[in-house]
């Protein structure tokens, strides 16, 4: 069995305690297969918005594009039902960021782990560009209520 | 910078002649982004397609619930950007079989034949009823290491 995905940054995403900020999602019926679980690519839509939301209580969703996205598919998760989704930022580099992220079912299991490679590119070139040390201490330092914080 | 997918296997993941199965997809508005480039989680529905069509040719009926296939592991690298309209055509193989799993590489190309993405996905055959790994049979393990990638076949 390969290590499990946040091994390499010393943090186990399978752990609700590793995140401080939460998405909540509604399993829809499109989401599921033959075999009534959601299917395995849905799991990235759920986990996309969670990033989104991450940026979104940022106050500024940065031009990223996607470069690698691995998925560690650990329980099924059922319709009708929820998906709580955490993210945590693991690292920076020159222009790219490292997301992990778990999402749990409404017993507090978790159904997936994800890692995320992202590049902030400029929009009108499309070329990677470095992070600005304000934007980078902006997603570092969220300002974010009570409520977005707490974990299933 | 993380190693090319498909390195572990001696497989260039990008290269369309390591692939002698294909699938065609056709891109839909809805797969767009705000960017109006395919979304990156689409791709992974596309590869999903073109791995379903796959698994009949090599002995397999993995939409068929009592195979019992569940990916486990799946990590895409994404290398071009999709725009609609368009259709995109899908490589896919056996990259390694284990005992109770296999792992295929797939890479997914434009109209151009510019390769846009490539995966790997690792997928376990479990019993549909306890949910638990079981070997596969001697029949499906022939027939998958017969489809096995192997790079001497390519040179």
């Amino acid at each position: 069995m390969p290590e499990q995905l946040g091994a390499a940054f010393g943090v186990d995403l399978s752990a609700a305690a590793s995140f401080a900020d939460w998405q909540d999602d509604v399993i829809r019926y499109d989401d599921i297969d033959m075999l009534n679980h959601v299917t395995h690519p849905a799991y990235v839509y759920l986990f996309q918005n969670g990033r989104l939301q991450f940026w979104q209580r940022r106050g500024a969703v940065p031009d990223l594009v996607a470069a690698r996205i691995t998925v560690d598919y650990l329980h099924s998760l059922t319709y009708p039902g929820t998906a709580r989704t955490g993210t945590r930022i693991l690292g920076f580099g020159r222009s790219s960021i490292t997301l992990g992220q778990g999402m749990f079912d409404k017993d507090g299991r978790c159904a997936a782990t994800l890692l995320a490679i992202s590049v902030l590119t400029d929009r009108a070139t499309g070329k990677s560009r470095p992070w600005p040390e304000e934007l980078k201490q902006r997603m570092l330092n969220p300002q974010m209520p009570e409520s977005e914080t707490k974990g299933p | 910078m993380v190693d090319r997918l498909g390195t572990r296997f001696r497989a260039d993941l990008t290269d369309p002649a390591i692939y002698s199965h294909w699938h065609r997809d056709v891109l839909r508005f809805g797969d767009l982004d705000p960017q109006e480039h395919v979304g990156h989680v689409n791709y992974g529905f596309i590869f999903q397609n073109a791995r379903l069509a796959y698994w009949s040719t090599v002995g397999l009926e993995g939409a068929d619930p009592a195979e019992g296939l569940i990916v486990v592991r799946l990590c895409m690298d994404y290398l071009a950007d999709l725009r609609f309209p368009g259709a995109v055509r899908t490589g896919t193989r056996v990259l390694h079989v284990g005992t109770t799993s296999i792992t295929v590489g797939a890479a997914m190309y434009d109209e151009d034949w510019t390769c846009v993405a490539i995966a790997e996905a690792v997928s376990v055959r479990s019993d549909p009823t306890s949910g638990k790994p079981r070997a596969w049979s001697q029949r499906q393990r022939a027939a998958l290491e017969a489809a096995c990638f192997d790079p001497e076949l390519i040179r």
